[in-house]
């Protein structure tokens, strides 16, 4: 399996971390000995009291949404623009506040997801059904104790299952049954146990699809009816978890594993509709970590080993071996510690180091063989002063060492990033205002740096600077009525951004750090509950997300102040949802306005605006005993609209889907 | 609610507007113009013919969507006429497009497909009523101007790419691109009466542009691999087909020029693309710099146009912005510059 050989040098790093590691949990302990706070690994899953400071979303809300995957859950955040091509299990990536996707870190349960092959982490692959709260940090607030990675990354999203969110409450069950469209079937299932003193849970799922579904394909002033085909989809997912709780800390342990098998329906291509690509891919994922909360300390520390197994064929590319079957095999090991030392009153100090150190192997013999080890430190202190500001100073180091076994490596590289925020905070006040900036970059991947004939090793980091302004309104509780409003500004500067470009001729594409881009953006959300009776609770959420991200590399260009590709101007959320007893209407929609395929803002790389609506309705009765049964239909595409999100990756129509779900406790 | 409601006016206003369009040119008179095959880019459906009128200089974009009602479809490769009929080859939808020389609609639409294979059509030529067609799975396929039906397929090498005709013999550039990096190096020679290979001939890695001169020699650009084995142009003897010369410069294009040849290469002490007169007579580089490059951002094609005695440079700019048509007369003075589709590449001119 997981198996690294570490170098010499690498090993003093290690046991530096060691001794941190130790010490830091040493002093932990000792601190503990007066403190009395039993522990659990929730987060505040109550997201109605916290919206007005962040963006998320609770179990209700997520299974309202139905939401096919990860993705269909983060496009309801603000200043978030979802890549997708369409279908289940699909490549669909987020990227938030007009950065890239390589800028955004996907957690789960407090690990990292990374892949550093490409950079970015495929959200369509990420099952809803199991997600009990998402939050996005693009706000630029951490939470200390994630992975150091995720602290220092552009903007996070972090996601928690339920199998792995333990509280005291004891024996709980789910089980749940899918069916849909295009012959689209799915269940969940996972038991889980957590006492004052254990906690164990057990999990699995599967998908599976025909996913061909019938579009409306325009060419010109001719339309006709397609088949969107090649597109069936398989998945399992399985998982144990694990561990103990001993007063203040708690340990887990738990491992993960999960199977793919797809059919890749490709671009729509005029007049031609062959489509013969696959990928099968498996993932393993160990993970583990050791969570006290004292008085004064608290800490983290974590381990994640992931090993990913891709294959990709397409048996109709014209080459000599009649086909193309190739394999790549990521691992990645993750170990680091959060710390966090409430010094007086006002101040505390916070501490963390993290390695992650991943390669990558590829059966096309002619690949590098790429490995790095990347490390992060962390240290900042949060002030509370003049009884209402509080202040944020946080520095972050990263170092990065490249080693290319098969060929030159790229430059290791070293970089000091700051992080300054001020806030208000002020006990009952309605306002609350906070301004701040980071600098954040992210590393060329292994493709960009080492893909045959594409890749570059001269390749920079691509920085990201971010300063934010803030502000949300939420008066005091109303029994009947609450809402909240919240407005973000933000300026962005990308530099050295990282784009494909020809170089001698169109078939010599390489990377190169040639771009830079400016974001000016504003975010609006309004949030409201009313409960007009007993019984009757209407909700409704809006937001709506201005993005002007434009091209500043070269003022001559052609391009020059253009919109960059595929980043909507406009993006807006609808969702009302309606609950009398135990039923339940929701209306959701979602909008980008349009895009454009190519940096270049002409009417020929123009990709239409849209509006897509779901309608959700569940009826719930609660049985003896803490069982309870909830049904829902869902419509998805309710207005059956014609869309794509990327060029030539044409979007599903109206389709269904029934869920039968169980639960106790 | 109010504030509901204005936000979705908003919304509703924001998602309308965009850049305001640009004006369409539908040209009346196709005389005195050329058509200009702009490439596109690979899954964007974006290639197009745009036609130059050099008449008002105007330039008339989508001239196939506008007469046809559809799309040409995915990165078209190669445009020529033959008769009364044009042929426009495009690679990734697999189809070949036959249109009237004269109104322009749609004659047949050949679809490239066997089974579930895109044969991806590359180029194609004309010889005693017959278009060759290269196909990237290794054929060329014969079609019948006549009936547009395709007769025959010959088996070649692997990709193959150009072709040129001289001692009625066709050769064919084997580019192997799809093995990369290890790619073909070898061109087919197919006897034209018995439509059967007779032989290949080794001239270097990556075969690509195939140019036959008026003496019966052929001249083929071994492309290399893009790093470090460069491109070189070779000169085969169609007598003996055995490759004669090699001559040491990078090379990527080969364009008639009355008698010569317009040669494009890449300077290494420059840094730059440039373009030599080669003398076809003498068989060597008469001139290095024929003319100034100044305008040009991305040298993709080079047409000379007899009857206007003016040289044509498709300018692809940086492949993913919309290219330009850059006039000049034949010392090589830039006269003005026609801006057109994505990736301009193959021109025909119209008297």
């Amino acid at each position: 399996m997981i198996l690294y050989n570490l170098g010499i040098s690498k090993l003093m790093r290690w046991l530096v971390i060691s001794f941190l590691w130790i010490g830091c949990h040493c002093i932990a302990q000792k601190k503990g000995i007066q403190e009395i706070n039993e522990v659990t690994i929730t987060f505040n899953l109550d997201t109605f009291k916290s919206q007005n400071k962040w963006e998320a979303l609770n179990a209700n809300e997520i299974e309202a949404l139905q939401a096919n995957d990860a993705a269909g859950l983060i496009r309801k955040f603000t200043s978030t623009s979802i890549k997708s091509y369409g279908g289940i299990g699909g490549l669909k990536t987020v990227s938030s506040r007009g950065l890239g996707a390589n800028h955004s870190k996907i957690l789960a349960d407090g690990f990292c997801i990374n892949n550093t092959q490409n950079g970015q982490v495929n959200l369509g692959q990420i099952h809803s059904d199991n997600i009990i709260f998402i939050r996005s940090n693009s706000d630029g607030k951490s939470q200390f104790l994630q992975p150091i990675s995720a602290q220092v990354a552009g903007s996070q999203f972090s996601l928690e299952t339920f199998e792995n969110n333990f509280g005291n409450e004891g024996l709980q069950f789910r089980l749940l049954g899918k069916q849909g469209s295009f012959n689209q079937w799915g269940s969940y299932g996972a038991l889980k146990f957590s006492s004052e003193k254990f906690l164990f849970s057990a999990h699995g799922s599967f998908r599976r699809a025909d996913g061909n579904y019938p579009f409306t394909l325009v060419n010109g002033n001719q339309t006709s009816e397609e088949t969107r085909s090649n597109n069936d989809y398989l998945d399992y997912h399985f998982g144990l978890t694990s561990g103990i709780k001993t007063g203040k800390s708690v340990f887990r342990l738990g491992y993960m594993q999960k199977e793919f098998d797809q059919g890749l329906p490709g671009a729509v291509i005029l007049y031609n509709n062959s489509a013969d690509e696959r990928i099968t891919s498996q993932d393993q994922n160990l993970f583990g970590d050791h969570v006290f909360k004292g008085k004064k300390v608290s800490l983290r520390s974590f381990i994640k080993m992931n090993e990913n197994n891709v294959t990709y064929t397409d048996p109709n590319y014209l080459n000599q071996n009649g086909g193309i079957d190739v394999s790549y095999r990521n691992q990645s090991l993750q170990v680091g510690i959060a710390l966090e030392n409430k010094l007086s009153e006002n101040l505390k100090l916070h501490f963390g180091v993290e390695e992650v150190i991943s390669d990558l192997l590829v059966s096309d013999t002619t690949f590098a063989r790429p490995r790095r080890y990347h490390n992060y430190a962390i240290i900042g202190i949060k002030y509370h002063f003049a009884k209402r500001l509080n202040l944020s100073l946080q520095l972050s180091e990263q170092l990065v060492i490249e080693n290319n076994s098969a060929g030159i490596s790229a430059e290791n590289k070293f970089k000091i990033n700051p992080y300054v925020a001020i806030s208000t905070k002020e006990k009952g006040q309605q306002f609350r205002h906070e301004i701040w900036y980071r600098s954040s970059f992210r590393m060329p991947t292994f493709n960009e740096l080492y893909y045959n004939n594409i890749g570059n090793i001269d390749l920079k980091p691509e920085e990201a600077h971010q300063v934010s302004y803030g502000w949300s309104y939420s008066p005091l509780k109303n029994e009947k009525f609450q809402f909240y409003f919240r407005n973000n500004i933000y300026l962005n500067y990308v530099n050295h951004k990282i784009v494909a470009i020809p170089s001698k001729n169109l078939f010599t594409w390489s990377m190169q750090n040639v771009e830079r881009a400016n974001i000016f953006g504003t975010d609006f959300k309004y949030g409201s509950k009313w409960r007009p009776t007993k019984y009757l609770k209407l909700n409704l959420d809006l937001n709506y997300s201005l993005q002007r991200a434009q091209d500043i590399s070269a003022p001559d260009s052609p391009t020059y102040n253009n919109q960059i590709a595929y980043i909507p101007v406009h993006t807006g959320n609808v969702d009302l949802s309606l609950k009398y007893k135990n039923v339940g209407l929701r209306f959701s929609n979602y909008t980008n306005s349009l895009r454009y395929a190519l940096n270049e803002n002409i009417t020929a790389n123009q990709v239409e605006g849209f509006w897509v609506s779901t309608l959700s309705t569940h009826y719930s009765v609660n049985l003896k005993n803490k069982n309870n049964l909830t049904f829902r239909f869902t419509i998805k595409n309710l207005f059956n609209s014609q869309y794509a999100i990327i060029r030539s990756f044409i979007m599903p129509g109206r389709n269904y889907l029934i869920v039968l779900k169980y639960a106790f406790n | 609610m109010r504030l509901i409601k204005s936000l979705l006016c908003i919304l509703t206003l924001l998602c309308s507007c965009g850049k305001e369009n640009e004006p369409t040119v539908i040209t009346s008179s196709l005389s005195n113009g050329a058509l200009v095959l702009c490439e596109g880019l690979f899954q964007q459906n974006n290639s197009q013919i745009s036609f130059i009128s050099f008449e008002d200089n105007q330039v008339e974009n989508n001239f196939f969507l506008n007469r046809n009602e559809r799309q040409l479809g995915d990165t078209g490769n190669d445009l020529k006429r033959y008769g009364d009929k044009i042929y426009i080859v495009v690679n990734v939808s697999s189809t070949i497009e036959i249109i009237d020389a004269n109104t322009f609609e749609s004659i047949k639409q050949i679809s490239m497909i066997t089974g579930t294979t895109a044969k991806q059509p590359r180029s194609i030529l004309f010889h005693d009523g017959l278009a060759y067609v290269t196909c990237f799975d290794g054929y060329v396929d014969i079609i019948d101007t006549n009936s547009l039906i395709i007769n025959d397929r010959i088996e070649v090498g692997s990709n193959p790419e150009d072709m040129a005709i001289a001692n009625n013999k066709l050769y064919v550039t084997n580019s192997g691109g799809l093995n990369i990096p290890l790619m073909d190096s070898t061109v087919s020679v197919i006897d034209l009466n018995t439509h059967q290979e007779i032989g290949k001939i080794i001239v270097g890695m990556n075969p690509g542009t195939i140019k036959a001169d008026q003496d019966g020699d052929i001249y083929v650009v071994a492309r290399g691999n893009y790093s470090n084995i460069p491109a070189r142009m070779k000169r085969i003897n169609s007598e003996t087909d055995i490759v004669e010369e090699t001559f040491n410069f990078d090379i990527s294009g080969i364009t008639r020029f009355n008698n010569d040849f317009l040669v494009t290469y890449y300077d290494f002490s420059s840094a730059q693309n440039n373009v030599a007169l080669f003398n076809t007579t003498n068989e060597t580089i008469e001139i290095t710099e024929f003319m100034p490059l100044d305008e040009i951002q991305t040298l993709y094609g080079l047409t000379y146009n007899t009857s206007k005695n003016k040289i044509y440079i498709s300018d692809a700019m940086d492949y993913t912005t919309t290219g330009y048509i850059r006039e000049y007369d034949v010392q090589g003075n830039y006269i003005q510059s026609y801006h057109v589709g994505l990736n301009p590449s193959k021109i025909l001119f119209y008297e």
